[in-house]
């Protein structure tokens, strides 16, 4: 029973109160999950049977899927997304666990203090549109994957709170093993990445996301749209077709795409990455919490 | 960015729209001193196949009810001499299949002689990709210059990148004859092609539009059910047919509306029945703001007067942004009155055009009556150019080159019947379509050629009206046109407008749109009116007024 796990200092818990948060929390949960629902629903949706209002369609229909799926634009793209997601995740927290560790030896490495500087400088300025693409068309990463990953492999938020969930490390266990003959990258490798899951995980899912959902850099630096990850058609799917009608004056797009084909291309943009949270949740609290607010 | 229509459609063709459709010579920014004028290219019309409904207003595309049985080769050498052509293209839907399981772009690159490689850009991000690239010095040899937010042809990007000289002055090569080296482009009108010059300088060849290419539908079959057996008479019929198919129950328990979309449709139409000013009217050497005429405040509020009799769905301020949403309605069949392109009701094939095809005559072509009964409607009239194809002056230095490029752009704007237009329409014979022994082209089943040629084959090709129903809308898009103004404006700029645009947008709608919904009163136009002037208003008017004295 409830009564019997509740500690005997706190109180009995008032009906009304716990009917009051419990309604709610109901209608939170249920704003949260109505658009979800109704985007999910409506991508089932005859095209012929627009849903123009309520949650259910009028007529179900498999016709929307079948349709993005047909055309191979949103298979190519998911495969985009999905491989530069895993690249690039993978190389980020490579990058941001190294560039983090390293910036805990400010008082052991001369100039490491000054690298720290440098990193959090990258958090008050940004160079802008133009310069990023002149840089990236320098290095020749135009019309290349790499320049999705490349410029974004390390977000100075991430190799702080990375930073500070290494500082916590208990300094015995480093001590130990220099006494033991290990060295730096023994230490890393075998000590901290081991005792910092929870922190990877949650930097891992930061990276994940950013680059699931990148798309304006994908943009800017990709000219041949058949390397367009998933938001950039998605993009080209539900934000562009509206604008069709307005000058819907040739006879280039007779069919415009409906609702329902928009939100089956918003559900295989969204379920991937969803899919991945459940999974991370239990280290979600604890890495955060670690990282960002004990340091 | 914005098509013209859009921004009518969002009512800010009157707040600040003033380059309706174009900016010309006038007050365009110049690179230097404004060049002798040369004659522009010669106007010859498109040929004509047996079958045709030939127009008898100018701008109003020539149809056809079937795709002409025997075609014409206009070009008889290929173009092009081999190497790839880099496009810069906008777009408005999915990118293009790629090219190697892509029969029809492999097949166009075959034709062509060359290998076309395309960059395909959402015209909402044109803006931040075209910077981009040529801040990188990455233009592509052929570029779409798209029009900017208030209907000029020229965005602010694009003339300044004009201004900095990227693309190349197509003036001389085309003047006069010379453009005879290239036919199919003297299928050109005179006015499209001056829409696309600044400073005497001709900026590439134009997407041909027609100068009105709305037509407005309504459900006859409702208003005959609800007591209106003829199309509304004037604007109290109007609104009373309005109100009557949002409250009448016309289609039993299925709930329906007038008007589902403002501004939009609801805006298109009040001000095309009170005649409001196409942006600006010039009378006396003084220019007028159409939100300053007693016709704007009429159209106003009549708006109000319907929004409040319920003729208009009660989420019509954000369906007015919604384009999809409330076209859902018209698909539905849960909206009286709509507004689209008249392409898009009479292309079989086309969302609507299904719509009308199912509902067999009864979601009819109508022209919308004059306020009063007794005056006729006034619509508005454009260049009949929605953007410009230009040429980088960096592939114009090698006049080998432009002339190549020139050659490519012939072969795209093969006219209607031409076997050119075929291919770009339909693809090659029994790939995606085969002609049928009427010669009609009936599909392969199996294929889709949309998705194939994306926007790849849009921008060159000139306007197509093929579709049964050809001599209806001709018709009704002639007598449109007949009713159509032309922005006295058309061919100027105002800088403040492209600085101030967005501020005037808000304004129109922080007081009109409360005065159409009834949060605010009828009187605050004049409030309204101030603020416009003061807040940027009174400059741009001043800005096209030194423009018009000087030309």
């Amino acid at each position: 029973m409830m009564s019997s796990r509740r500690p005997a200092w706190v109180e009995a818990p008032n009906p009304v109160v716990t009917t009051a948060k419990g309604v709610v929390i109901g209608l939170i949960l249920l704003i949260m999950i109505y658009p979800l629902a109704y985007v999910i629903l409506n991508s089932f949706a005859s095209p012929e049977a627009t849903t123009t209002a309520g949650l259910i369609p009028s007529e179900w229909s498999f016709s929307a899927y079948s349709t993005i799926f047909k055309g191979g634009i949103v298979q190519r793209s998911l495969i985009v997304s999905i491989l530069v997601t895993l690249v690039g995740t993978a190389l980020s927290l490579a990058v941001t666990a190294t560039l983090a560790y390293a910036l805990t030896k400010t008082r052991q490495v001369p100039g490491m203090r000054l690298a720290l500087y440098l990193v959090l400088l990258t958090m008050l300025f940004s160079a802008g549109i133009i310069p990023n693409y002149l840089v990236v068309k320098a290095f020749g990463l135009l019309d290349s994957y790499w320049s999705l990953i490349i410029p974004v492999l390390a977000s100075a938020f991430n190799v702080v709170v990375m930073r500070n969930f290494f500082m916590q490390l208990p300094r015995e266990l480093f001590e130990a093993a220099r006494m033991d003959g290990a060295g730096e990258l023994h230490i890393f490798i075998k000590i901290v990445l081991p005792l910092s899951k929870a922190v990877l995980a949650v930097i891992g899912l930061f990276y994940a996301v950013s680059y699931w959902n990148s798309f304006f850099n994908a943009m800017l630096y990709l000219n041949d749209s058949s390397k367009w990850p998933i938001q950039l058609v998605l993009n080209s799917y539900v934000l562009q077709g509206s604008a069709m009608s307005s000058m819907n004056n040739t006879d280039m797009y007779n069919l415009p795409s409906s609702q329902s084909v928009q939100m089956a291309v918003v559900v295989m943009a969204t379920v991937p990455i969803l899919i991945v949270y459940p999974f991370l949740q239990k280290y979600f609290t604890k890495g955060v919490l670690t990282g960002a607010i004990k340091g | 960015m914005m098509s013209r229509r859009a921004a009518f459609g969002l009512g800010l063709g009157a707040v600040a729209g003033a380059a309706l459709t174009g900016c010309g010579s006038g007050g365009a920014p110049s690179s230097g001193a404004k060049k002798a004028a040369v004659p522009p290219p010669t106007y010859v019309a498109p040929p004509v196949y047996p079958g045709a409904v030939v127009p008898d207003v100018l701008g109003v595309p020539t149809a056809y009810p079937s795709v002409p049985k025997k075609l014409a080769k206009t070009v008889t050498e290929t173009p092009g001499r081999g190497g790839v052509v880099r496009h810069f293209h906008l777009t408005w839907g999915p990118p293009a299949t790629p090219l190697a399981d892509n029969p029809w772009w492999q097949g166009l690159n075959e034709r062509l002689g060359v290998e076309v490689k395309v960059t395909e850009v959402s015209a909402g991000n044109y803006d931040a990709k075209f910077a981009t690239m040529l801040a990188g010095g990455d233009l592509p040899e052929v570029v779409q210059l798209a029009g900017g937010r208030y209907g000029e042809i020229f965005s602010a990007g694009c003339l300044k990148a004009i201004k900095q000289g990227a693309f190349a002055d197509l003036s001389e090569i085309l003047s006069g004859d010379k453009v005879m080296e290239y036919p199919n482009l003297a299928n050109v009108r005179t006015e499209q092609w001056q829409a696309c010059t600044i400073n005497g300088g001709l900026w590439g060849v134009p997407i041909d539009i027609p100068v009105e290419h709305l037509e407005y539908r309504y459900r006859k079959d409702w208003a005959e059910k609800l007591g209106f057996p003829k199309p509304p008479a004037d604007a109290d019929e109007t609104a009373e047919l309005l109100v009557a198919m949002t409250k009448g129950n016309p289609e039993g328990s299925k709930k329906t509306w007038g008007l589902t979309a403002f501004p939009g449709m609801a805006l298109e139409l009040a001000y095309a029945m009170f005649g409001v000013p196409n942006n600006w009217k010039y009378e006396g050497g003084t220019l007028t703001h159409a939100t300053e005429t007693p016709q704007f405040e009429a159209a106003i509020a009549w708006l109000a007067k319907l929004w409040k009799s319920g003729g208009m769905h009660p989420d019509a301020l954000a369906l007015g942004t919604q384009t999809d949403r409330y076209r859902g309605f018209v698909v539905q069949g849960q909206v009286g009155m709509a507004v689209d392109s008249a392409a898009n009701f009479h292309f079989p094939t086309s969302q609507y055009g299904k719509v009308v095809a199912k509902l067999d005559g009864a979601f009819a072509a109508f022209i919308p009556p004059g306020h009063d009964g007794s005056s006729k409607a006034t619509f508005r009239k454009t260049a009949g150019v929605f953007g410009i194809n230009a040429i980088s002056a960096q592939a114009a230095k090698d006049k080998d080159r432009l002339a190549e490029l020139l050659r490519l752009f012939n072969w795209r704007r093969g006219p209607v019947g031409s076997e050119e237009w075929y291919y770009q329409r339909w693809g090659a014979d029994g790939e995606y379509f085969t002609r049928g022994a009427d010669g009609e082209p009936v599909a392969v089943e199996g294929t889709n050629l949309d998705a194939d040629r994306g926007a790849i084959a849009y921008g060159l090709t000139p306007q197509t009206w093929v579709f049964p129903t050809a001599k209806e809308c001709v018709e009704t898009n002639s007598q449109m046109v007949r009713q159509s103004v032309a922005s006295p404006v058309e061919r100027f700029r105002s800088d403040t407008l492209s600085a101030r645009g967005a501020q005037l947008d808000q304004l129109f709608v922080t007081y009109i749109y409360q005065i159409v919904v009834g949060s605010r009163p009828l009187s605050d136009i004049e409030k309204y009116r101030e603020a416009w002037r003061s807040q940027g208003g009174d400059q741009i008017r001043r800005e096209f007024q030194e423009q018009l004295k000087r030309n």
